[in-house]
């Protein structure tokens, strides 16, 4: 295996882990789930979950 | 940090002051109800920071709408260290009518008398010295839109949170003032804040006061009785509302000179509105517009030249302009766009895989980087340009103030359906995103009405689903040589437009029933879109939608990938065995399921593709084409070419390679603009819903989109079966018109009086 392809696959599983770790975390703050920013979104409080409503 | 609060009728120009004072792009609209819910931030000018919360529009503290709630409880609980009350100084005296009633709170208040510009290009002169005067709080001249007077505004403001203010009525004289006088120090002996004005709402019998203070409540029921006005008898809210009024004309109108105008000269907005909201021209004008829009963004044949100019007329075939221009040069700027970034991308694409072979890379290699990476992020990307483009006319129709006059010409239509015109704005948001129109929806003061258009929104197709409808609709053009292949994205968003349309008028004749309640709108001004706040749009709508490709549509790729080139031994396949493969297996159990829809068993060995599209679309719609796109390149490897393919390509390929005919295609775009949408906005939903009307919901998708896109593939594989259709949807129309005529009742078919039934019978 050339030292390419091992890049490769860490970088695939590096992207898929990243991306399922950061929903969970977002979702974990109370952040959005839509992709955009909730800096300044008048939606922002839709897309927070209970517990960070009830704080 | 201090905290100061924006708060003014709808469509005043909060969010514009907002974003000026605090540098956010905050969305705002020339529509009144764009904002939902609070948003903060920060102003930094200042001795020191300040957090600047804009709330949504109100027309009063007396609030009838959940976003409405949301203003009032703010200012009353949360206790902000200043109010700025901004106010439409073109329409002074009804923005005043929401300032007598802050007054009346114990908080700190600045007004700051926005639109001065619009006031002084008009020829009237507004004296806000006078009118400080009058009103006892400091008033300033502010433009939020060219960021005039923003810096004074705050000074004043801060000035004046150093000093506590106690809340002051303009109800002195009436006749019910000793009674709001009683209920204040019967509220005060209760140690409740903001006693004046709790006082003044109770008297108005507010239906939030009266649940909070019951024993005062019964104080004005019993004075009531033995009390009468001349003019309004008992009705103490028409009392006050009057006194309020008459407050304002006498003391602050004076403050205003207005420029002597012929009675009848229509204004340039009076002028526009006689054309656009014509009773007879409007739907057809805007059925025209939104034509014209979609022509510009999907068309090959811009303006339908393609007739009339004689072929040959430019020289562009053979050349590299022919991919972009087509081959007569006359596609739409949207498919010129589209066709400049695809070819960008497969010239990106095409050189990392030379140097990937060159480099000596493995075979499976250069596919996951190809296929699985490239050619599904690259198939979504490659759409962006007509996805840009579209929201920009619609933001254009948006903040010239079009839309607004939209939802009022369509309210005659839409009350025939069950819903008010305001329904128009969340639902035209649809467009863009799910997610805010659902939430827009809060503005509809009806909850049943709310409810029926929260599960319709999906079935306006949002950006995410644009490169389904056009990438397929381009598929069949390429393949089966079908020209004016935009008509079938065109159709497909009409589609959407009357399944809704459809939908609704079920729901409100059987378990949504309920009165439409009336459609009152402020139409706002028409004016020229400001540039900065289209591209503020745009670029927001762009950021998004990359970091969405380069983050779950990658990440979606790559799984589907890897899952693609291995068996269920955990052995990797060859992109010719990818049959055998953990996908294709899945996919297959799943494919008898969509055999009605025309992308079932019945199609070739590959026919599980597009269940697997459908499949992954429910995390994000561009998935689905992402998908084609990751897997076209491996299955047409032996068929077509050894390269990735993007977008429509990948659809033309995966056409050949099954064989699936154009009803099936049609099905399947229907079945996937219909069905579950993604995950965001599942998760809205449900937030908006509550977990039982969510599930009902979820149903609700499923069924529709299931039997609209079967109808579909039914009536165009047979024709004949169109009979059967329009007898079925003959009989439901009669059904709900004899149900809405009191001649039967569809309330038996109600989920809840059916498991009602089956209950008793079970007793």
């Amino acid at each position: 295996m050339q030292p390419i392809e091992i890049v490769l696959i860490v970088a695939s599983v590096l992207v898929v882990v990243a991306v399922m770790v950061s929903a969970i975390v977002k979702k974990a703050k109370g952040k959005s789930g839509c992709g955009c920013g909730c800096s300044g979104c008048p939606h922002a409080s839709a897309c927070q979950s209970k517990k960070t409503k009830k704080a | 940090m201090m905290k100061f609060a924006l708060a003014g009728n709808p469509n005043s120009g909060k969010t514009t002051l907002f974003n000026g004072l605090t540098g956010s792009t905050a969305h705002v609209g020339n529509w009144p109800g764009v904002t939902v819910d609070k948003k903060e931030g920060v102003y930094k000018k200042c001795a020191e920071p300040i957090s600047i919360v804009d709330l949504p529009g109100i027309y009063s503290l007396s609030p009838y709408t959940p976003e409405e709630v949301i203003s009032r409880n703010f200012i009353l609980d949360e206790k902000p260290d200043c109010v700025i009350n901004i106010i439409d100084a073109t329409n002074l005296e009804r923005n005043l009518y929401l300032s007598t009633q802050i007054l009346e709170i114990d908080v700190p208040m600045v007004i700051a008398l926005n639109m001065i510009d619009e006031v002084e290009k008009s020829g009237d002169v507004l004296d806000a010295k006078k009118l400080e005067e009058k009103i006892g709080v400091p008033v300033v001249e502010i433009s939020a839109l060219k960021g005039r007077g923003l810096d004074e505004l705050m000074t004043r403001a801060y000035e004046a949170s150093r000093t506590p203010r106690k809340g002051r009525t303009v109800l002195d004289g009436t006749s019910i003032v000793h009674l709001i006088g009683d209920c204040k120090i019967a509220l005060e002996g209760q140690k409740v804040d903001n006693a004046l004005f709790h006082a003044v709402k109770l008297v108005e019998l507010d239906e939030l006061e009266v649940k909070m203070h019951p024993d005062s409540a019964f104080m004005v029921e019993e004075f009531k009785k033995t009390f009468e006005d001349d003019t309004f008898g008992t009705d103490f809210d028409a009392i006050i509302a009057d006194a309020r009024y008459k407050y304002i004309t006498k003391n602050c109108s004076p403050a205003l000179v207005k420029k002597v105008r012929s009675a009848d000269a229509p204004s340039r907005s009076d002028k526009i509105d006689k054309v656009l909201t014509h009773k007879f021209w409007g739907i057809p004008i805007f059925l025209l517009i939104l034509f014209a829009l979609f022509h510009l963004t999907f068309s090959e044949n811009l303006l339908f030249l393609g007739a009339a100019l004689p072929e040959g007329w430019v020289a562009l075939e053979g050349t590299a302009l022919e991919g972009v221009f087509g081959d007569g040069g006359i596609n739409s700027p949207g498919v010129v766009l589209f066709n400049l970034l695809d070819l960008a991308t497969s010239s990106l694409g095409e050189a990392i895989a030379g140097a990937m072979e060159a480099g000596g890379v493995s075979e499976w290699a250069i596919g996951l980087v190809c296929d699985g990476m490239l050619g599904g992020v690259f198939a979504v990307l490659s759409f962006l340009p007509q996805i840009l483009l579209l929201f920009l006319f619609f933001s254009i129709l948006e903040d010239s103030g079009y839309m607004a006059r939209v939802a009022f010409i369509l309210d005659r239509i839409f009350r025939k359906f069950g819903l008010s015109g305001r329904a128009f704005m969340p639902m035209i948001m649809g467009f863009g995103c799910s997610v805010p129109a659902m939430v827009n929806t809060r503005t509809l003061a009806d909850e049943k009405e709310r409810i029926a258009t929260i599960r319709v929104i999906p079935f306006f197709s949002c950006g995410a689903k644009l490169p389904i409808l056009t990438a397929i609709a381009g598929g069949i053009g390429l393949t089966f040589g079908l020209p004016h292949t935009d008509l079938i994205t065109y159709g497909m968003y009409v589609v959407g437009i009357v399944v809704a349309i459809c939908a609704v008028l079920i729901m409100r004749s059987t378990t949504m029933k309920g009165e439409v309640p009336p459609f009152i709108m402020e139409l706002p001004t028409y004016h020229l879109p400001q540039f900065k706040n289209l591209m503020l749009h745009l670029w927001d709508k762009a950021k998004h939608f990359v970091q969405k490709a380069f983050t779950i549509i990658l990440a979606s790729t790559i799984v589907i990938w890897f899952i693609s080139h291995f068996s269920w031994g955990w052995n990797y396949l060859p992109d010719e065995q990818i049959n055998e493969s953990i996908l294709a297996g899945v996919g297959r159990l799943l494919q008898p399921l969509f055999t009605p829809l025309g992308f079932g068993s019945q199609i070739g060995s590959f026919g599980w593709v597009f269940v697997v599209a459908a499949i992954t679309g429910l995390i994000a719609k561009e998935n689905v084409i992402a998908t084609f796109g990751t897997l076209a390149g491996c299955i047409t490897a032996g068929f077509v070419a050894d390269e990735a393919l993007e977008g429509i390509d990948a659809v033309a390929s995966m056409i050949g390679a099954t064989e699936i005919g154009v009803p099936a295609l049609i099905a399947f775009i229907v079945f996937n603009m219909l069905t579950i949408p993604c995950f965001a906005a599942v998760a809205t939903a449900k937030a908006e819903l509550g977990k039982k009307r969510f599930n009902m919901t979820l149903v609700f998708w499923v069924v529709t989109s299931y039997v609209v896109a079967s109808m579909f593939y039914l009536i165009g594989e047979w024709w004949w079966t169109v009979f059967i259709f329009v007898a079925v949807w003959a009989m439901v129309i009669t059904l709900v018109i004899l149900n809405k005529q009191g001649k039967i009742n569809l309330d038996v078919l109600n989920p809840k009086n059916v498991i009602a039934k089956i209950k008793t019978l079970k007793k």
